[in-house]
């Protein structure tokens, strides 16, 4: 069933790969997001059920050892929120059908792949097992986000944007930051070796601190 | 780790910092530039010591820690499409308004006034502009 973990980070990066490159019929991308959604949702429910009755799914992309690889990690409480995440998104898009042709319609040609994007970005985000996967996902959900906040480009949508976009791309970059101290202090960024390696960690600086459990 | 990247670093995210807080849109794209380039610098210094090219039985010394490296250039390749992506925010700008500044969110004001007990003046300022408030909703 490894498959099915594959499947919610892959199929929405397809369908909006496909959702662009068919003319720019609105119907038609419209089909193609709702079924690529809808699909991301099945997929989720799916791996739900999966993981209730085997227990946690774990896929070593490419086949590489988890300490060089990407891992993706399917745990109940993953597959929990990756239903709740697309069956949310899913029904942001049909609102956002719902509300075309009025002043706040958003143009279907683009919001449709974008969107399917963004379920990419937040699916990987879930079922990622590693710290520096983690970033990438925040990029793409990130870069999605941006594009669907001034995708209209007017002056009221590039002023929010603008602080929006600043403030993201700070964090950002101070997360790539903490990632390169993690790795400098532990050696490894997947997440189950962080949880056996820091608390091996020197406590250092951290002796008399006030934060629980680093010592 | 070596001492003179510590400084590269720490200098990059100082000059970045300073630059990401001034309002002009290029100083910020330059100060974002600089923020990647600390980040990468301290990922390459995570590695460790710099040994032969991490290719598999390609020499008899120790290898470099080839984990680093390809982070680096994942960042690097996600802060250049970033760096443009600001670019085209900064002249979309400049066609609206003419020039490149971050322009003040009107909204935050109202809500800064709000938590310092100023809430007359919010509400004079929110009845004062009831177009704007509709706008923005």
């Amino acid at each position: 069933m490894s498959a099915l973990v594959t499947l919610a980070v892959i199929g929405p990066l397809l369908a909006a790969g496909l959702g662009l490159a068919v003319p720019r019929w609105p119907r038609v991308r419209d089909a193609i997001t709702l079924t690529g959604l809808a699909g991301t949702a099945a997929a989720a429910v799916a791996l739900l059920i999966n993981v209730r009755r085997d227990g946690a799914i774990v896929v070593r992309v490419g086949g590489w050892s988890p300490d060089l690889g990407i891992v993706l990690v399917a745990d109940l409480f993953a597959a929990l929120i990756l239903v709740v995440a697309t069956a949310t998104i899913l029904v942001v898009e049909i609102f956002s059908i719902g509300q075309r042709g009025t002043a706040a319609g958003a143009d279907p040609n683009i919001v449709g792949p974008v969107l399917l994007v963004l379920t990419g970005g937040v699916s990987l985000a879930i079922l990622t097992g590693d710290l520096f996967t983690l970033f990438v996902a925040f990029e793409l959900i990130l870069v999605s986000s941006y594009v669907l906040l001034t995708h209209q480009a007017q002056r009221a949508q590039v002023r929010s944007g603008m602080t929006y976009v600043v403030i993201n791309l700070l964090a950002s970059t101070l997360f790539l930051l903490g990632i390169a101290f993690v790795y400098a202090s532990t050696g490894t960024v997947n997440l189950a070796g962080l949880a056996e390696r820091i608390p091996e960690l020197d406590t250092g600086i951290f002796e008399n601190s006030m934060i629980e459990g680093w010592s | 780790m070596s001492g003179a990247l510590i400084v590269a670093v720490s200098a990059l995210v100082g000059a970045g910092i300073f630059l990401i807080t001034s309002r002009s849109l290029s100083r910020i794209v330059l100060g974002f530039a600089l923020l990647g380039h600390a980040a990468v610098v301290s990922l390459l210094a995570a590695g460790g010591r710099a040994g032969a090219p991490p290719i598999a039985g390609s020499s008899d010394d120790t290898i470099s820690d080839p984990l680093p490296q390809a982070f680096s250039l994942t960042a690097i390749v996600i802060s250049f499409g970033l760096t443009l992506f600001v670019l085209a925010l900064a002249r979309r700008q400049q066609v609206l308004t003419g020039d490149d500044l971050v322009e003040d969110d009107i909204e935050d004001r109202r809500i800064a006034a709000l938590a310092d007990g100023d809430s007359d003046n919010a509400r004079t300022d929110q009845a004062a502009t009831p177009s704007d408030g509709e706008a923005t909703a």
